[in-house]
């Protein structure tokens, strides 16, 4: 053997070892964390139906809730855990990115929207969800799109990217006159509608139809207007852990170019009696992901 | 901890202008509360200690309902349900054409449920002054309202300075309840500063680092305050605060 031939022979040695050893040795952040407790935490919501909330028995529920457990499934395959320990954790808005921080969740899923200034703080997955700024109001108040609102009194939910809209939309001189109520949760939105405090009720479109069809007066409401604006949903992860991102859009680029989507999509948001809008479709085309 | 923090949302707008307008709002909703808890409490507190005993259970009801339910569901029936027991047409008004109504019915509610609180404290005063000063007052030929107004609630108030000022650091505090019915106030705004930017800690100390001025400010001001007001041979007389 030429010492050529032994160094080429060592090089690839080391080459194949060191391969083999990426996953092993070189875990970092979530998936270290992961590998190493031997179990994920996944943070639901209590009621953020379809998306994040509990059935009747409890148990966390939902379309990103679903979308979580193909990550959960990916994570298993890439660290060689069959018996990956899944838990949940109900929490609340306020407390996600805490939670997220001191590690006591690894993901969180639900109805978070991306944006750039949450970006300073953490990762978001690619889009879940495709969201439209509209407008839920009264069957006969003769509202059908923004310009009706004039003189009219708005509710927005709060801490929404529609909310910035909708102030930004009411200072302008066309809209003079015309009032807007924050509303601290959806079930004061809708509370607030139903008894006439306020005339449209504005978020994302997705969650008007939820509360529509949880109204107690759910044939006198409709939902109206072009969108106001296009926000997406995501899985949100800790900031700075770029493996850990790629297994979570691997999983979901994989789910997108699936059918499996169709399936979930029907499961989920076949209740409100909307297909899916070419939006979402859009989206699941561009976050399936090459190879 | 994986905590990524950037102190300078605090400096960005329109986070910066949030911060103060719900300073100032927060400070405009507590003085209001306080103005309107100082005289309704005055006036509960007297009745407490009048000689009518309907007077007297008047009294009694009011400082048991309002200091009995809670101040979170106080803020929600005044806003969502009172507007919907009142006839049609008040109810209408309250919901449309109230000017801020978030604003006003917040201050209305925090101010008849520290009214509640501020009777008892003056009924308290009242109560120490002692029968003496009362049966004395009367004697000398004051009306009972000329006893209340230059004999027993002036006492009453330089005997209870301190209760007074615990009650009024309170309502800057009891403020952001004002928060569930979308007031934007110095709590709320730290609440949307977080959503908006997920820079929760450093929002939370900002809104932490106003309400402990706020409260600085006002012990220091109600020090001299209490000094001022204390009556010579009386438990309260220098005392400390």
């Amino acid at each position: 053997m030429t010492p050529y031939r032994i160094a080429l022979l060592a090089l690839l040695a080391s080459i194949s070892l060191g391969w083999s050893s990426v996953w092993a040795e070189d875990l970092t952040g979530t998936l270290k964390k992961i590998k190493d407790s031997g179990e994920i935490t996944i943070g639901n919501r209590e009621s953020s139906v379809p998306f994040s909330y509990l059935d009747e028995h409890g148990i966390p529920v939902g379309y990103s809730v679903d979308l979580c457990k193909t990550v959960v499934d990916e994570v298993k395959k890439t660290l060689n855990l069959p018996n990956l320990k899944v838990r949940y954790m109900t929490v609340a808005p306020a407390a996600r990115i805490p939670l997220l921080s001191n590690g006591t969740i690894d993901l969180e899923c639900s109805t978070t929207d991306r944006t750039l200034a949450r970006m300073r703080q953490v990762a978001f997955s690619v889009p879940t969800f495709v969201i439209g700024g509209r407008i839920l109001t009264k069957v006969g108040s003769g509202i059908a799109d923004w310009s009706d609102l004039h003189r009219k009194v708005i509710g927005v939910a709060q801490g929404t990217h529609t909310e910035q809209l909708v102030n930004a939309l009411v200072a302008t001189p066309a809209y003079a006159g015309t009032r807007v109520l924050t509303l601290k949760d959806h079930a004061q939105g809708l509370l607030a509608l139903e008894t006439g405090r306020v005339d449209g009720y504005v978020t994302d479109d997705i969650v008007l139809y939820g509360l529509r069809s949880t109204s107690r007066m759910k044939n006198q409401l409709a939902v109206t207007g072009k969108p106001l604006s296009v926000d997406t949903y995501a899985i949100v992860l800790r900031r700075d852990d770029p493996d850990f991102e790629i297994v979570v859009d691997h999983a979901l680029s994989e789910l997108y170019q699936s059918p499996e989507i169709e399936a979930l999509y029907h499961k989920w948001f076949d209740r409100f009696d909307i297909p899916m809008s070419a939006e979402n479709r859009c989206m699941y085309q561009i976050g399936a992901l090459g190879p | 901890m994986h905590y990524h923090w950037h102190w300078d949302v605090l400096l960005q707008q329109p986070y910066s202008t949030w911060l103060l307008d719900g300073f100032l709002v927060t400070i405009a909703l507590s003085l209001i509360g306080w103005a309107i808890a100082m005289v309704l409490g005055t006036l509960v507190g007297a009745m407490r200690t009048a000689s009518s005993p309907i007077m007297r259970a008047a009294g009694a009801l009011y400082v048991r309902v309002f200091r009995n339910i809670p101040l979170l569901l106080q803020m929600f029936l005044w806003f969502f349900v009172l507007p919907e027991i009142l006839p049609d047409a008040a109810g209408h008004f309250l919901k449309r054409d109230l000017p801020y109504p978030e604003f006003t019915t917040a201050a209305l509610c925090l101010g008849c449920y520290t009214a509640s609180r501020v009777a008892e404290i003056v009924r308290a005063g009242i109560l120490s002054a002692g029968t003496g000063q009362r049966i004395a007052a009367l004697a000398s030929g004051m009306s009972t309202i000329q006893a209340y107004r230059y004999v027993l609630l002036p006492l009453a108030f330089r005997l209870t300075v301190p209760p007074l000022v615990s009650e009024f650091l309170s309502v800057f505090k009891n403020s952001s309840v004002a928060l569930t019915i979308g007031v934007f106030e110095l709590t709320n705004q730290a609440n949307q500063i977080e959503n908006y930017t997920f820079q929760g800690f450093e929002a939370y100390t900002a809104a932490t680092v106003l309400y402990a001025a706020i409260s600085f400010v006002c012990l220091r001001g109600t020090r001299l305050l209490s000094r001022h007001a204390s009556v010579g041979g009386m438990i309260s007389a220098g005392g400390a605060l």
